[in-house]
């Protein structure tokens, strides 16, 4: 009997010694698994950490472009004339502050000084595009960025001139209806494209109206005094960035856009610079005086079906006259040693361009027609006297939003050419 | 023709003055939508891309850049870019 109670007891021990082991060692494997998980919790913490976004962030954008020329005049003369990569990148470290940067990777057929492509217009003038297969690398603008208020943005080192529009605003190629700049404007041409400076600018309502601003002081144009070239003496050269002088240029735009859905701007600019020639030298005194009006009109139409719109802009170049010395061979050929001449330079255009957007069919609306005159004269009597008017004809396929394949006619006093460019903005 | 050309000059001017300092956004303008901003603003320069093209933080940058650019008001930016971003 004794045994049996004894027995029993050692069975019940057993019975339950059995599963109180058995669950110890899975509560232990649990724990194990636990802090495996821990761990690989602490891992993938680390991996997202890693890749978590701070507070500044970055943008990569940009825009290419592949452009063909036929000379109507010269069948001989066709050629991919132009291909151009031009990324920018902006990064905002904070919310008042920013850098944007531009960078032109270029490479030009030749034939007219950057004809086609980013804005690298410019008959008339000399430019290191103008050479047959060059390839070059060009700084488009960086500009620091710093938001001051709702009224007013600061900026400083190389910016896009805020003189007339469509340096600024029309210049890239998925945004200029055409493959070509109107003349005058662009790259080494007369007229400014990027200042080293500061500037404020801003946009403000007011009523039902609209205004913007922007004012800037920058080295400002060189005067080419004849002494390093004299075919180009006269001229103005705005893409030195070394400053010959103390003096400083002052120049802004003022905009108006009257209406409540800003679908008109007028805008009005110009630049002042006291001096533009080599300090010491007899040009110290010459100044110069750049005076330009701009508007474009935006015509959203529902009979029309699809979008016009009008842009233009008028530039006026004005140099103080100076006694320039003349060459020798000129000289041999009895003209006196020093030349002068009205040191006024004209460049405007006018663009139409509709877009039958809203179009039921999709192919109807991805065509734009577009028409652009443009006239450009340097002075009579210079060295580099340049006169110029074309008409302008194109016809574009939108593929995207920012990608068209652009087909235009140039016909000019000079020349007439045919381009098609296929242009990507990204 | 010089005193015409200033005369003009200082009217316009003049008007701008009175816009500025006897005129505050009205109601019909603050009233308007991120989206309508967007279909008016944008524009009046390029096409309009697809919302979805950029995420929400490069929609921040890409509409700083344009304030910049284009000379847009602080008011305008801040709705399109929130229009942009509730529709990427």
């Amino acid at each position: 009997m004794k045994n049996k109670y004894i027995f029993l007891v050692a069975m019940f021990a057993v019975a339950g010694f059995v599963p109180l082991a058995v669950l110890a060692q899975d509560q232990s494997e649990v724990n194990k698994e636990i802090e495996k998980l821990k761990e690989e919790n602490r891992e993938q913490n680390k991996k997202i950490n890693a890749n978590k976004p701070g507070k500044s962030s970055f943008l990569f954008t940009g825009f290419s472009n592949l452009t063909y020329h036929q000379n109507l005049e010269d069948t001989d003369d066709s050629k991919f004339a132009h291909a151009g990569f031009s990324p920018i990148t902006i990064w905002r470290p904070s919310e008042r502050l920013m850098l944007e940067t531009e960078l032109h990777i270029e490479m030009e057929g030749g034939v007219h000084g950057g004809e086609a492509g980013d804005g690298h217009g410019g008959h008339g003038s000399e430019n290191e595009a103008g050479h047959e297969g060059t390839t070059f690398i060009d700084l488009g603008y960086a500009n620091m960025v710093y938001f001051l208020n709702d009224y007013m943005i600061i900026t400083a080192g190389k910016f896009l001139t805020p003189i007339g529009t469509f340096n600024e605003r029309f210049h890239p190629s998925w945004i200029n209806p055409l493959p070509t700049s109107p003349l005058g404007m662009g790259h080494g041409s007369p007229l400014p494209v990027a200042e080293l400076g500061i500037q404020i600018r801003g946009g403000l309502q007011t009523g039902i109206s609209k205004l913007n601003y922007a004012l800037y002081l920058s080295n400002g144009p060189v005067l080419e005094d004849g002494q390093g070239d004299p075919e180009r003496a006269g001229s103005v050269v705005y893409s030195n960035f070394s400053d010959n002088n103390k003096n400083k240029a002052l120049g802004g735009r003022l905009g108006w856009l009257p209406i409540h859905n800003s679908s008109l701007e007028i805008g009005i600019s110009g630049q002042w610079a006291k001096n533009v020639g080599d300090e010491g030298s007899v040009y110290e005194k010459v100044g110069s005086q750049l005076v330009v009006g701009d508007i474009s009109y935006l015509i959203n139409s529902t009979s029309l079906k699809g979008v016009i719109r009008l842009t233009g802009q008028y530039s006026k170049l004005m140099v103080d006259d100076a006694l320039y010395k003349s060459d020798s061979t000129d000289i041999a050929k009895g003209d006196s040693e020093f030349y002068t001449f009205d040191n006024t330079s004209t460049f405007y255009y006018g663009l139409i361009s509709y877009r039958p957007s809203k179009s039921g069919k999709k192919f109807i609306r991805n065509i734009e027609f577009v028409y652009r005159y443009d006239f450009g004269q340097t002075p009579a009597d210079s060295k580099w006297e340049f006169e110029d008017a074309r008409s302008t004809f194109g016809l574009n396929y939108w593929i995207q939003a920012r990608s068209a394949i652009k087909l235009a006619v140039s016909i000019g006093e000079l020349s007439n050419i045919m381009y098609l460019q296929w242009a990507l903005g990204f | 023709m010089k005193l015409s050309k200033i005369i003009i000059a200082l009217a316009f001017i003049g008007y701008i003055i009175f816009s500025v300092s006897s005129c505050k956004p009205s109601q019909f303008i603050t009233a308007k939508s991120g989206a309508q901003l967007w279909g008016e603003n944008c524009v009046r320069c390029h096409n309009i891309p697809s919302p979805n093209i950029y995420s929400d933080q490069q929609w921040e940058l890409a509409v700083s850049h344009m304030r910049l650019r284009g000379n847009l008001t602080k008011e305008e930016s801040d709705k399109i870019t929130e229009f942009l971003q509730a529709a990427n």
